[in-house]
């Protein structure tokens, strides 16, 4: 690392240690930017309703076992109990004050609908009608709470690909589900599937990449939150994401292949092909797109002819970059 | 190591102490597999693209066990020692966050053919296959590792990444190695193919903390990155003499290396700043500097990206979007290049790499009309400045300059490239049970850099979704693309470009009676390109408008369940993945070029079929049988053909 970003390193080191020192006196006042208020009003839930508890909803209906089990061992869970320190939150923090639906419920009521073989319900219209709010108002929901508190893997998330098109935290998240409230990496391209069917298709082409057989994930190269890049990359571009893996790509190179490296999806299509490597057309005509083919002359045999005109990248076998010059002392990419 | 290891303990503890009397509460879930699972293969190992091929014991467990405020979860599939993932979650309240992982799959790779023998072999042989027959796959195994610390009852977060990616194994090296313009004139081209092990490490440290400061948050981040290559990192052999038809040789004849594999290493800065996610308007940055360097020849690139977002609702139903990428790349490769023969050595100039500065800017507006109609409308601009060189500026090739040979100095490549695209979209829910979704872009490319960007676009896709009751779903779509470049540059000068991308989709789920289900879907994919294509025919250029390429593919499967009681269930599952394609250039040329017809036809036929069997003995006791047979026929080189069976028995316990 050079000295100046070791400087830049400090530099940002003491900055953030200055923000921590106001950010502790600002932390109980700070608000968002000209809060939606309107949304606000549709989180709320019925101002004519109290809270509750908890107890007199999970714990009260024999109905909500599996759900309050899973919730209590979710982070959310934990944070039922004062003890813990962490911010409290109850099933009325998302689905509004429950005073209103459960009014008619007595305990004797709800022994005798038991008793009956019947599941007790609550009047669930008194609640914050969830399913149908906007998605970025069901949204709200949850940054109501994840937010001021510096959790960047939603950094990018209110302009990313997702919230633009208007899905919302619980299209992916399952609060009630327990644990960490998402799908396990080698379960997220199920889910992926159900909204991207023609990313689904691609990877059933003969080239594609190992989601099918569970060996990479989406999230390898996705983040579902948004990120920098478009196609909620994970990484600052395509050429950073791509070369996670396939870093002996990366460069840089004394010779580049001009300015066509840093963006690999010229050449190669990611999900899936047709064509070998994942190439979006099939060598030669890939590379003839913007070259010249090689000369024909009269004399030549036509197996000479048909090493010009096959695999461009049997001769041309460092296209991505290389160091070493070709025999003609140029950069074309055959050494 | 150990020090390291108390000494993180030591300090979680400490984060750890202000919850540790929380009241526990305990719960502990888990679902383990174990069985044996065969393989064979027949043929190419293509069919099994990702498999190793040797029987084994499996075993799969998923263990959440949470005695609160700690939580562990631990997820385990092995298949094998080569092809497995693991997983280990800790977390102790929201103050410590621990997650490793560790992954290993196996990759089959092809071995190419260069092609049938000529029927009269010259004397200088064309190609050559050192090692034919030989096998080439990798491993590749992934390891991450992540630990966030937050101070209680305040949001301050340190966090710690690593990340690891080795790839080791055997691989196909495909060169060059004769100089196809010798003095002899004709059947000069040596093209080789030889084994190559390879050992490649790539391995990212990251570290940073973020706050939260009161009207905004800030993160602050360094990452470090290296990449070794071991193994065979270059490779030499012996070169026959390269000649020029007017400089006469150029290069002596002797051992020269190629191939290298250079050590990469990098490292970046970044700080992300952003406000509250939940106010009308929301503002998210990220600066980010950084530089690459080339451990083996020197070639650097530093760079700085910067990232802005901001979101504003002005009304319930109107969102607007503004996003501003900058993306700045200042390429330093080196002046001169030497290359060490085992006779001669020999010092070029290199022409300077391109540096490179884009914008991108976007607006985006979505209105909610009504609870059934979402419309949105986005336009973008992005401009990329390259610093390309003093058009049709030469240099010196040889440092000394020997034979008088001049290179370019600059690149022919468009100083600035200007792109604005427009795009709309509809989203309507025609009924409860019925939505439709119809997206069109329009865009444009003034000075396109490269012969293969159009300089108009337009992009249109339609999608059906329709789930009239619980039992039936159906989803249609269908997506276009259309390309046109009028004006091809050098040199395909005066050339032209129309290329055509179709995507069909369908599917429909049925369940039948309470035990069962049907799903069939079908995709088609058509890629299609009219080009202008230049052969160089006996030194004159002749170009060839409207050469098509094209290739079509068909994937359709049907997946059914059915549970013959409570405690059995069976499925079947069929895919085949039709694909076929060709380039075909005609009149004057075609006669000479032999040889594109074989390597540019496709025609592939992929089935996979599938049948299994769950069995519940007991509520959380089951045994699961699966059988997949893969075949993959491909119609034009059959030396990748071949079929995979596997069967996997397992037996599950739950609690």
């Amino acid at each position: 690392m050079g000295r100046t970003a070791k400087l830049k390193g400090w530099a940002m080191l003491a900055l953030l240690a200055v923000g921590i020192a106001a950010g502790c006196a600002a932390l109980k006042e700070s608000r968002p930017i000209l809060p939606i208020k309107e949304y606000e009003k549709m989180i709320a839930g019925r101002l004519d309703a109290d809270y509750i508890g908890t107890d007199n909803c999970l714990k009260a209906c024999h109905v909500h076992d599996k759900n309050r089990r899973d919730f209590d061992l979710s982070t959310m869970g934990a944070q039922l109990s004062r003890e813990s320190g962490l911010p409290l939150v109850n099933c009325e923090s998302c689905h509004g004050p429950g005073s209103l639906a459960v009014e008619d419920l007595t305990p004797e009521k709800v022994r005798a609908v038991e008793a009956a073989g019947k599941k007790p319900a609550c009047d669930y219209k008194t609640f914050v009608d969830i399913k149908n709010l906007p998605a970025q108002a069901k949204s709200l929901i949850c940054l109501k709470c994840h937010t001021a508190n510096a959790t960047f893997n939603l950094h990018n998330w209110n302009a990313s690909t997702h919230s633009i098109a208007e899905v919302a935290c619980s299209d992916c998240h399952n609060i009630h589900a327990g644990h960490n409230l998402k799908v396990r990496p080698r379960d997220t391209a199920e889910l992926c599937y159900k909204c991207h069917q023609d990313v689904k298709a691609a990877f059933s082409l003969p080239n594609h990449h190992p989601v099918p057989e569970k060996k990479i994930f989406c999230i390898d190269c996705h983040d579902t939150h948004g990120g920098p890049a478009e196609k909620n990359l994970r990484r600052e571009t395509v050429k950073a994401t791509c070369t996670q893996c396939h870093a002996e790509k990366e460069g840089p190179f004394v010779f580049e292949h001009a300015d066509n490296s840093e963006e690999c999806t010229k050449c190669h299509t990611p999900h899936g092909s047709v064509n070998n490597n994942l190439l979006v057309l099939r060598e030669p005509f890939l590379c003839l797109q913007c070259h010249s083919s090689h000369r024909i002359s009269a004399g030549m045999s036509a197996e000479s002819k048909q090493a010009f005109y096959t695999r461009c990248t049997d001769c041309h076998s460092q296209i991505h970059g290389t160091d070493l010059p070709s025999p003609s002392g140029q950069g074309r990419f055959i050494q | 190591m150990k020090k390291n290891l108390f000494i993180i303990g030591f300090v979680m503890m400490l984060w750890a102490s202000p919850v540790l009397a929380q009241q526990a509460l305990e719960s502990n879930d888990g679902d383990i597999k174990v069985g044996y699972r065969w393989i064979s293969l027949d043929g190419s190992a293509r069919s099994g693209e990702y498999e190793y091929f040797q029987k084994s014991d499996a075993l799969s467990a998923v263990i959440e066990w949470d005695r609160l405020p700690h939580r562990f979860m631990l997820e385990y599939h092995s298949l094998n020692e080569k092809d497995f993932f693991k997983s280990l979650d800790y977390s102790f309240s929201d103050i410590v966050v621990f997650n490793a992982t560790s992954r290993k799959l196996f990759h089959n790779l092809d071995h190419y053919s260069f092609g049938a023998p000529d029927p009269t072999p010259l004397a200088s042989p064309l190609f050559v296959d050192n090692n034919q027959g030989d096998p080439y796959s990798t491993e590749n195994t992934f390891n991450t590792f992540f630990l966030r610390l937050k101070t209680p009852n305040f949001p301050f977060h340190f966090y710690a990444e690593a990340r690891s990616f080795e790839k080791e194994g055997t691989v196909q090296q495909r060169f060059l190695r004769g100089y196809f313009q010798s003095a002899a004139g004709v059947g000069a081209i040596d093209k080789l193919s030889q084994s190559r092990e390879i050992d490649w490490r790539t391995n990212e440290v990251k570290a940073g903390a973020n706050c939260h400061l009161g009207p905004v948050e800030l993160d602050y981040s360094h990452t470090e990155k290296r990449f070794e290559a071991n193994g065979d990192k270059v490779l030499y052999d012996l070169y026959p003499a390269a000649y020029d038809s007017t400089y006469g040789t150029i290069r002596a004849s002797g051992t020269y290396p190629h191939n290298l594999v250079p050590d990469l290493e990098s490292s970046s800065d970044t700080v992300k700043i952003h406000t509250s996610h939940t106010g009308r308007i929301v503002a998210a940055a990220t600066y980010t500097t950084g530089e690459k360097e080339n451990r083996d020849s020197g070639a650097r690139t530093d760079y700085w990206n910067a990232a802005g977002d901001l979101t504003i609702t002005p009304l319930k139903n109107l969102v607007v979007f503004f996003k501003y990428r900058h993306y700045d790349l200042t390429a330093e490769n080196p002046d001169t290049v030497t290359i060490i023969g085992s006779t001669n050595t020999y010092t070029y100039n290199v022409r300077d790499s391109i540096s490179s500065q884009k914008d991108i800017m976007t607006g985006t507006m979505r209105y909610r009309v009504t609870d059934r109609l979402t419309l949105k409308g986005e336009y973008s601009v992005e401009k990329i400045q390259r610093e390309v060189g003093t058009a049709g500026a030469t240099m010196i090739l040889e440092v000394p300059d020997v034979t008088g040979r001049t290179t370019l100095a600059s690149w022919e490549v468009a100083p600035e490239t200007t792109k604005s695209a427009a795009k709309f979209s509809a989203t309507y829910r025609i009924m409860k049970k019925l939505s439709a979704r119809a997206d069109y872009s329009h865009s444009e490319i003034d000075n396109p850099a490269y012969n293969f960007d159009p300089d108009k676009s337009d992009a249109a896709k339609v999608s059906l979704t329709w789930t009239p009751t619980q039992r039936l779903s159906a989803l249609v779509s269908y997506s276009g693309l259309r390309e046109r470049r009028d004006d091809l540059e050098s040199p395909l000068a005066g050339g032209d470009r129309e290329t055509a991308r179709d995507q069909a989709l369908g599917s429909v789920t049925v369940l039948v009676g309470k035990r069962s289900s049907i799903t069939t879907s079908y995709a088609y994919f058509r890629n299609q390109a009219d080009h202008t294509v230049t052969f160089d025919l006996a030194g004159t250029s002749t170009p060839e408008p409207g050469v098509p390429y094209d290739d079509v593919a068909h994937v359709g499967s049907v997946l059914l369940t059915h549970a013959l009681s409570d405690a059995i269930t069976v499925m079947a599952e069929a895919t085949r993945s039709y694909s076929r394609g060709s380039f075909r250039n005609s009149g004057s040329v075609s006669a000479d070029t032999l040889g594109l017809a074989e390597f540019s036809d496709l025609k592939v036929v992929e089935d996979i079929y599938a049948a299994g069997v769950e069995i519940a003995f007991a509520k959380d006791i089951g045994t699961e049988f699966r059988y997949q047979y893969r075949e993959y026929n491909d119609k034009v080189d059959s030396s990748n053909d071949g079929t995979t069976q596997i069967v996997l028995a397992t037996m599950s316990v739950k609690w």
